[in-house]
């Protein structure tokens, strides 16, 4: 069940209403059963994959916060190899078997093992990236084993963050689960405000800019220049109103039931450099990669050899993560080379080269939007043609407005591409404004009418404006 | 405690009032957008305004598909035969969906003088999705094409009773339309008023790809639904008019031998014909049926193929005519 479609438009207000009807006591028991209809709207079966990391999770804790010593490991890695087995064979068995037939294939022998033909579950590596979070924190001791099992059921399956995050930690889900909240109007209003916020940039961006985007990456080699420079401009922009946007429905649809997740967005595209980026993006799994791969690696207390390391290790597989597809990697190697090459510089140059902060910043855009080529490519050889492209006949392209929009068309209707540009702009003038501190609460203090107002031209914006062919959101295919 | 509890039931109060205030602002921008939509386009809109409204009167009817609608020109039917002509042809269509359209209009028109029905290899096919919503969607009060549409598609109900449904369901597209209709402009290079729509379109080889897929030929379905609601069809055209005629508008030659049960497919237009009072027109072998420069696919003449077929249509239209005075 997609966020933006008219089944979750239903869902929401009756799984809801379900839940403030519902004793506090037992508030977990409807939250759970939903959750499960919400998942199940997708590939029913594939709620047997949750049903087992539940089980052997559940237990693993149990079991690893009573015991000491190498049976306490021992349960961590069973917990460990259940969770990553179910992530391998899903998500990398296919793309492992390719590789290994192309090396057959390159060495003239036959190779016999068959790819699988199945559907990768919805979220599945945020669902088991949650639950390695959990047996982990139990076993260093940071967090006790959960005991009811009802409740750990719905850490794992609470159906905000189900399918694309953000990643929790126990500390923080867990609690509140045993604590709930009674209904808050406020509360709720800043959370259904906050869902709206995230259903326009969903609709009326995110899936407009999708359009345009498919149309330059589904044949990306048709084009040269300026279109593949606002094709990739544009698919910079689309992903974050696509993640963000979904991160800011789960948020504020658990908001409205008086649960607080993790933000997963700072304003990234406002970094001005790419680490800052990297604390600003997708936070819940930076820092899922910082706390249980990049610190137990050593983190950056190492040599400059060894954090080299650290980094291309953690981004490397930061990029599998998000897709078995070697176009992944790539990314995550190039956020490693921008990162390590930041670092170089710095302890070059030190305090002696300081660029303006507008340079930075369009600097750091630049490298951000250049990775994304490869990440929204669908081979290596697309992402290799258009890296190589994107200034090829530019400087023809760009010889007048005319001669540009007319290289620039190709992407889309002109009211398509003056909407995207209109909407662009807008999202980044609000996001310019929180610098300022939460929009959310300014806005609590105009007068009824100007909120009203604002509140409607938002919601009729998005009715008006939004793309209704309901797009699955990016990041459920992770 | 009681404060509390008051402080919720204000809140809940003003909940209550901004989604009171949404839904009456909603059902007011509907309307209103409506209004511009239907105004905008002269188009398919124009027609359904007409088969709804009233007013169209027309002496000679056409009814069908898209073979219809780009196949029939109204102007030299008019002319041979001195009676107004209305092409009513629905792209996309088949009998299923060309029956209710039909109904309509004979119930708030003055009774034509004939109806023609386009009939094609399709003609006994359900046609399991509504093209164009949209074309529907400001007629939806009328209780029965709703009807006839939901069974189709239940979405349709959505159309009709959620304000804005329609317009966030076309993503753009129909707010465009409405507001440059609310801004008094017109769409350009749409249908005729007389609802003929001439396709200057070049050969675009779907043909040869549908003769590269089916070498052997295919089958054309015949579905007992389809046929019942072809038999509806042809019955309402017979209670409405006093001339009706079925017509096998010009199908290029060489997709002839593709269709393995053309022969029962024409046997059932002659007999439903013959139990209606109906005759029925077989331009299959028509001359221009022999060259592609007159088509842009096997099934549908181009606008020089439709002006050639519509001028020797319009003389044997004219013939029976004169024949029932």
């Amino acid at each position: 069940m997609l966020f933006n479609s008219l089944e979750f438009a239903v869902f929401f207000p009756f799984t809801t209403a379900l839940f403030f009807l519902t004793p506090l006591a037992w508030r977990w028991l409807p939250l759970l059963i939903m959750s499960s209809v919400f998942y199940m709207a997708f590939v029913p079966a594939y709620i047997l994959i949750l049903l087992v990391t539940i089980v052997v999770d559940y237990a693993a804790g149990l079991i690893i916060e009573k015991s000491e010593g190498r049976k306490r490991r021992l349960f961590l890695i069973v917990s460990l190899i259940v969770n990553i087995s179910f992530l391998a064979f899903f998500k990398y068995w296919n793309f492992l078997n390719e590789n290994v037939a192309a090396l057959f294939g390159a060495a003239h022998l036959h190779y016999p093992v068959p790819l699988l033909k199945i559907a990768l579950p919805i979220g599945l590596s945020f669902h088991i990236f949650q639950s390695l979070s959990y047996t982990i924190e139990v076993y260093r001791g940071n967090h006790k084993a959960e005991r009811h099992f009802g409740v750990y059921a719905l850490y794992v399956m609470f159906y905000p963050q189900l399918v694309a995050g953000p990643i929790e930690r126990p500390q923080n889900l867990l609690p509140q689960f045993h604590a709930p909240r009674a209904f808050d109007a406020e509360r709720a209003a800043l959370g259904l405000q906050r869902m709206l916020w995230g259903l326009f940039k969903k609709v009326v961006i995110a899936d407009r800019l999708a359009a345009m985007v498919d149309v330059v990456y589904d044949n990306p080699t048709s084009y040269t220049g300026a279109p593949l420079i606002a094709a990739t401009l544009a698919f910079t922009v689309q992903i974050y109103c696509d993640f963000s946007g979904y991160s800011d429905m789960a948020l504020g649809s658990a908001q409205v039931m008086g649960y607080e997740l993790m933000e997963n967005f700072s304003r990234p595209y406002f970094a001005t450099s790419v680490s800052e980026f990297w604390s600003r993006w997708h936070r819940s799994l930076s820092t899922w990669f910082r706390d249980y791969l990049y610190i137990p690696l050593g983190g950056n207390r190492v040599s400059l050899g060894r954090w080299i390391r650290n980094t291309i290790i953690v981004f490397a597989l930061s990029g599998l993560w998000h897709g078995a597809s070697w176009t992944f990697v790539v990314w995550g190697f190039l956020h490693a080379a921008f990162l390590v090459a930041g670092r170089l510089k710095d302890r070059a140059l030190g305090d002696r080269l300081v660029a303006p902060a507008s340079l930075k910043w369009l600097a750091t855009v630049g490298l951000v939007a250049f990775a994304w080529i490869f990440f929204r490519a669908h081979t290596l050889r697309e992402a290799y043609y258009i890296s190589t492209h994107l200034f090829s006949g530019l400087s023809a392209q760009l010889r007048s407005p005319r001669s540009l929009w007319v290289s620039v068309r190709a992407l889309g209707q002109p009211d398509d591409i003056l909407l995207g540009i209109l909407f662009t702009a807008f999202l980044f003038a609000v996001e310019g404004l929180k610098a300022r501190g939460p929009l959310r609460a300014r806005l609590r203090e105009q007068p009824l009418l100007v909120r009203w107002g604002l509140l409607y031209a938002c919601m009729f914006t998005t009715i008006l404006f939004g793309v209704f062919r309901h797009h699955a959101f990016i990041y459920f295919q992770f | 405690m009681r404060s509390s509890t008051s402080s919720s039931r204000a809140a809940l109060g003003r909940g209550a009032l901004f989604l009171g205030l949404f839904a009456l602002l909603a059902i007011l921008l509907h309307r209103r957008l409506t209004a511009g939509y239907v105004a905008y386009t002269h188009g398919d809109h124009a027609l359904w305004t007409r088969i709804v409204r009233g007013g169209a009167d027309a002496g000679v009817l056409i009814v069908g598909s898209s073979r219809a609608q780009h196949g029939f020109d109204c102007a030299p039917i008019g002319a041979a035969t001195g009676l107004s002509c209305l092409n009513m042809g629905l792209n996309s269509t088949n009998p299923n969906l060309q029956r209710t359209p039909l109904h309509l209009y004979l119930a708030h028109n003055a009774p034509p003088r004939a109806i023609v029905i386009s009939v094609d290899v399709t003609s006994f096919t359900l046609r399991r999705e509504i093209p164009d919503p949209m074309q529907y969607f400001p007629f939806l009060d009328d209780r029965e094409l709703h009807d006839s549409l939901t069974p189709i598609d239940p979405d349709i109900t959505l159309y009709r009773w959620i304000p804005l449904y329609a317009f966030a369901k076309t993503g753009y597209s129909a707010t465009n339309q409405a507001a440059r209709g609310l801004l008094g402009q017109r769409r350009p290079n749409m249908r005729r008023a007389d609802g003929f729509e001439p396709n200057d379109l070049a050969w675009d080889g779907l043909f040869d790809v549908f003769v590269q897929k089916n070498p052997g030929g295919t089958t054309a379905a015949i579905e007992p639904e389809a046929v019942q609601a072809f038999e509806d069809l042809v019955s309402i055209a017979a209670r409405g008019t006093a001339r009706l005629v079925i017509v096998y508008p010009p199908e290029l030659a060489e997709a002839h031998a593709l269709f393995l049960n053309r022969g029962e497919l024409f046997q059932r237009f002659r007999d439903t014909a013959r139990a209606h009072g109906a005759e029925f027109l077989d331009y299959s072998d028509h001359p221009l049926t022999r060259s592609r420069e007159y088509f842009y696919n096997s099934a549908h003449v181009n606008a020089r193929g439709a002006d050639l077929f519509s001028k020797d249509f319009a003389v044997d239209l004219q013939r029976l005519l004169s024949r029932a005075r």
